[in-house]
């Protein structure tokens, strides 16, 4: 009986599966697919634009190294980021670097969003950059995944190994400090 | 006020189905709190633009050679990798599989329903990266339905969000739909209706229906209001409804949408993907190219029947070389991503459309002027006869751009409705249980409602039985916003699987006391002999005030048997009426059905025409 075939062609899913059956071209694809995503990532972690790069590059070499583990009741993107982020966290414990625990998100009541115009102002998104920067690493990988790669609130449980409830409190501490700052300084 | 934890939550969509209706519900209805929602979703369009992917992160020209090298060559995974011995296990189970199937009288049976991708913007993304200019072109118009889901996403990607939002992302077929709004004028006067009624109204006289915002549409049918405006454009009375209420307007995709204000692309809805799984896609799109327009016609019709199932084929057909393949492919795709019913119009309600009212007033009690409808234009007009007494409404005007027009508005102001029964306009109660189901198409919903009823669709339709009584349960539980995904479900997946999708949608209406006006009647689901279709074609003339059911059936010379005989008078002017819009009129709201046994029509209660139907 002739395959069928279950997703529509070239999702990062379908690719997936092309790659795992040793189809070189899916598995270029959905390297470039990627990259921009897990090297951005990987750059906001690590700070060093070499270091990101040879990440980026192991991730995706685990990745399609292990493509048979991959979990199909997630994205394909959320099982690499998952892969990216415990490559660098093994490497810190391997090389002695501890990782800033949880900031400390003042503990000020949250009242909320400011007033204001509903225009995107260039410099709130410069403040909001910069607190971003601010947040510990787990924080942060949790509103970037969110944020950046699109990722839902599950998939981003998932990437980063923690339960769903605590990826959203995390989430939304996130977003309180950066709008604590955006409100401190404006 | 709720706490600004769960709003956050509320406004990035992180929380759970349940708790995310909880608290829209309540954000709905507290001022505060959609202020503050409001604030949030603009500060998370900040934190996007600040989480953006920095500069040059692009693969470096060499990766894909790098990563070529540090991986190791291979054919299958390990996942597909099997001994010497694990093939001969395979070839054997394989051979005793194979008499299995021989034995079974209907062939192998196949899993003919699969879940589609989580986003439905995944593919639309893809292709709008493409190089194909006609795949290109398509992307965006599809995206544009997804409002600003699909301008947010394309930011991520780092795609420029205009193209989908603003007056920039326009096409040709929107723009004259803006001129229409920007066009037509109204006049209405309705007091203490809900505003889904006005739209509604609305939606009459620019010929096409409106499309709201899930989120805010159940607000939006509970509020009771009065209007009242004289002769203005579209535009100018869609404004000063919408306006004093937080909401405002957008023409997407040809559709009129009512949104939140200052937030036009606020919209937030996905379609109901149903797919049937079928490698027949590509050698029915080759179809569409064929000199045979038969050919052509069956192969359009059966793409339509896998639903989503044929979409990545649709997709490639767009860069064939054949204009009328590409034409087609366009069409189904379009249907596929059309966020709003695609009206399939009665030639009753065609007439009540086309008939002019500008010029011409009439005065009159209700009934008098429904009949002088049926004398002057030829426009069949019934009463509901359980649920309305028109006879108690004197001197009422009758006037508006079309006869559709005027008589919707007309009894609007006496809480009534009009729905089409066949090619009868039937007046009914503004609450009457009845729906019509202009769909054909996907249904769009909230985007985590699409997915629920996706997911308990494909457990429907899976050969697995243990996944049928949950995906029953759970479908029932979500009530009649199951009903248009169940009938999309029912045209697109295969016998077995489409006939349990009727029978939980049968279960819904019978357990909600619902009428679909388009429901197919007894007979419909006969073979008919010519001399029956004849018989249901005979065109009659009929104007009756509460007349009992046999004494109309009489007069309009239809010899039927009564088998249930409620106490009904009808009132219905009629003229060159087929039968069986007749009988569908003084039968289907009253749980009644009719079936032909022979010459003869036999009139009984709906589920027991069923049964017999079914026998």
């Amino acid at each position: 009986m002739a395959e069928v075939e279950l997703l529509p062609e070239d999702t990062d899913e379908s690719l997936a599966d092309r790659a795992c059956r040793g189809d070189r071209a899916a598995e270029t694809t959905l390297a470039l697919r990627l990259y921009p995503g897990v090297h951005a990532l990987a750059s906001r972690l690590l700070r060093d634009p070499e270091a990101a790069r040879d990440a980026t590059q192991e991730a995706f070499v685990r990745a399609f190294s292990r493509l048979d583990q991959f979990d199909r009741s997630y994205r394909f993107s959320a099982w690499i980021f998952r892969i990216l982020v415990n490559l660098i966290r093994d490497e810190r414990r391997r090389s002695g670097r501890v990782v800033a625990e949880e900031a400390r998100i003042q503990e000020r009541e949250d009242r909320g969003p400011g007033p204001g115009a509903l225009v995107i102002r260039e410099e709130d998104v410069r403040r909001a950059r910069s607190a971003l920067d601010e947040l510990s690493e787990e924080t942060r990988l949790a509103v970037l995944l969110f944020f950046q790669e699109g990722l839902s609130g599950r998939e981003v449980a998932f990437a980063l190994n923690l339960t769903p409830t605590a990826t959203r409190i995390k989430i939304c501490r996130g977003l309180a400090f950066i709008r604590l700052r955006l409100r401190d300084e404006s | 006020m709720r706490p600004m934890e769960e709003l956050t939550m509320y406004a990035n969509g992180l929380l759970d189905p349940e708790e995310m209706s909880a608290t829209s519900a309540h954000v709905e209805a507290c001022t505060d709190c959609a202020q503050v929602v409001e604030r949030l979703r603009f500060e998370r369009r900040v934190v996007q633009r600040a989480a953006a992917r920095p500069e040059g992160s692009e693969a470096p020209a060499d990766f894909p050679g790098l990563l070529a090298r540090r991986l190791p060559a291979r054919r299958f995974s390990r996942r597909f990798r099997v001994s010497a011995a694990g093939l001969l296990a395979a070839a054997g189970l394989l051979g005793a599989l194979a008499l299995l199937l021989l034995e079974r009288p209907g062939g192998p049976t196949v899993n003919f329903a699969a879940q589609p991708p989580k986003d439905p913007l995944d593919r639309l993304i893809q292709e709008f990266r493409s190089p194909s200019s006609a795949r290109k072109a398509m992307a965006q118009e599809a995206l544009k339905a997804f409002g600003e889901a699909a301008a947010e996403r394309l930011e991520k990607e780092g795609l420029d969000p205009e193209l989908v939002r603003g007056e920039a992302a326009l096409s040709a077929n929107d723009l004259a739909v803006k001129k229409q709004v920007y066009d037509l004028r109204c006049t209405i006067d309705l007091q203490n209706i809900p505003q889904s009624t006005v739209l509604r109204h609305m939606g009459t006289v620019l010929g096409r229906p409106f499309a709201y915002d899930p989120a805010s549409r159940k607000a939006s049918e509970l509020e009771m209001i009065s209007f009242k405006v004289q002769d203005i454009v579209l535009d100018g009375a869609l404004r000063l409804m919408l306006q004093p209420r937080g909401r405002s307007y957008e023409v997407r995709g040809g559709t009129v949408r009512v949104t939140a204000r200052d937030e036009p692309g606020a919209y937030r809805a996905a379609p109901v993907r149903v797919l049937r799984d079928s490698s027949e896609g590509k050698a029915l799109s080759l179809k569409l190219s064929s000199r045979d327009p038969a050919e052509r016609d069956q192969a359009q019709a059966a793409l339509r029947g896998l639903g989503f199932g044929a979409e990545g084929a649709l997709w490639e057909t767009l860069d064939s070389t054949d204009a009328r393949a590409r034409s087609a492919a366009g069409e189904l795709l379009g249907r596929l991503y059309h966020p709003a019913p695609i009206l399939g119009t009665s030639p009753g309600e065609a007439l009540f459309r086309r008939t002019p009212f500008e010029k011409i007033v009439k005065q009159g009690t209700l009934l008098d002027l429904s009949e002088a409808l049926m004398k002057d234009f030829g426009l069949s007009v019934g009463f509901d006869a359980v649920r309305t007494r028109p006879e108690g409404v004197q001197d009422e005007w009758l006037f508006g751009k079309t006869a559709l027009d005027a008589l919707s508005q007309l009894l609007a102001r006496s809480r009534m409705k009009l729905v089409f029964a066949g090619d009868v306009a039937l007046a009914t109660s503004e609450d009457a249980p009845f729906l019509s189901t202009p769909w054909n198409g996907p249904a769009w919903t909230t985007p985590e409602q699409a997915r629920e009823l996706e997911t308990l669709l494909a457990d429907l339709a899976s050969d697995d039985l243990s996944r049928h009584g949950p995906a029953e349960q759970g479908l029932e539980k979500l009530g009649a916003d199951a009903l248009h995904p169940l009938r999309e479900a029912a045209q697109v997946f295969a016998p077995p699987a489409a006939q349990r999708c009727r029978q939980v949608r049968r279960r819904i209406l019978d357990q909600k006391g619902l009428w679909m006006t388009d429901e197919a009647s007894g007979a419909d689901l006969q073979s008919l002999s010519e001399a029956q279709r004849k018989l249901l074609a005979k065109p009659v003339e009929i104007a009756a005030r509460a007349v009992p059911l046999q004494e109309l059936l009489e007069k309009a010379g239809v010899k039927a048997t009564l088998r249930s005989a409620p106490e009904l008078r009808i009132t219905l002017f009629g003229r060159a009426l087929p039968t069986r819009s007749l009988l569908q009129a003084v039968t289907r709201p009253y749980g009644l059905d009719y079936y032909l046994d022979g010459a003869t029509l036999v009139i009984d209660r709906a589920e027991r025409v069923r049964a017999a139907v079914e026998k």
